[in-house]
């Protein structure tokens, strides 16, 4: 039987491996979309990859 | 689009296999003059040098938004001269949503993508005839029937 402790480290791990992600999203929580915000790095990985990117303005209010 | 379009399975599927999704605040600069953000959501695509090439605003249902991630997608390649790619893309929108608001459109420039690389104006009053046939009404089978004259 795992120690509770164990697993409270272990959510926390997970918790903050996600939270790097939506942290991406500049707080818009979106899951599942790995949103960036940096133009110029989307710009590049979309050259790299071949892929169009897509700006969405929005309002966070 | 929080709550509802972008939480849809098939809408993170899509753009998780065919975009690079850019996500900013309406008022983030220096982005925001640069492309003219007078309303939200706006969503725009850009080609290879960051240049918009397609725009839309205001809401989009799953659904919508897919067939405008790939309207925008035609649109890049389309002026980046890959023809042959581009109109692939926009036969895809039309047969997979051809209900869509910009099916019509898509149908239109697919026939705009296959006459640029074959140059035969026939394809254009073809592209015209099957706009007439499945969007009789739209704006976009209007802008096609000169062609219909042209020879």
């Amino acid at each position: 039987m795992r120690h509770p402790a164990l697993v409270i480290v272990g959510l926390l791990v997970v918790f903050q491996a996600t939270g790097i992600s939506w942290a991406q999203t500049n707080g818009s929580h979106v899951q599942g979309i790995q949103w960036l915000t940096d133009f110029d790095a989307a710009m590049a990985l979309s050259r790299s990859e071949n892929k169009t990117v897509f700006i969405d303005f929005f309002n966070p209010n | 689009m929080d709550a509802v379009t972008y939480p849809n399975p098939a809408v993170i599927e899509f753009m998780r296999h065919n975009v690079i999704p850019v996500r900013m605040r309406y008022d983030q600069q220096p982005l925001a003059v640069r492309f003219r953000v007078t309303w939200t959501p706006t969503l725009i695509a850009l080609d290879a040098q960051g240049n918009e090439v397609y725009r839309n605003e205001g809401f989009l249902s799953p659904e919508n938004l897919i067939s405008a991630l790939m309207l925008g997608i035609g649109k890049v390649k389309l002026q980046a001269g890959q023809y042959a790619e581009g109109a692939s893309d926009f036969s895809r929108l039309v047969s997979g949503y051809p209900k869509s608001e910009e099916a019509p459109e898509a149908m239109y420039y697919w026939g705009v993508a296959r006459f640029k690389s074959t140059k035969d104006l026939k394809v254009m009053q073809e592209t015209y005839e099957k706009l007439l046939a499945a969007y009789p009404n739209s704006s976009w089978t209007k802008k096609a029937e000169p062609y219909l004259s042209v020879r």
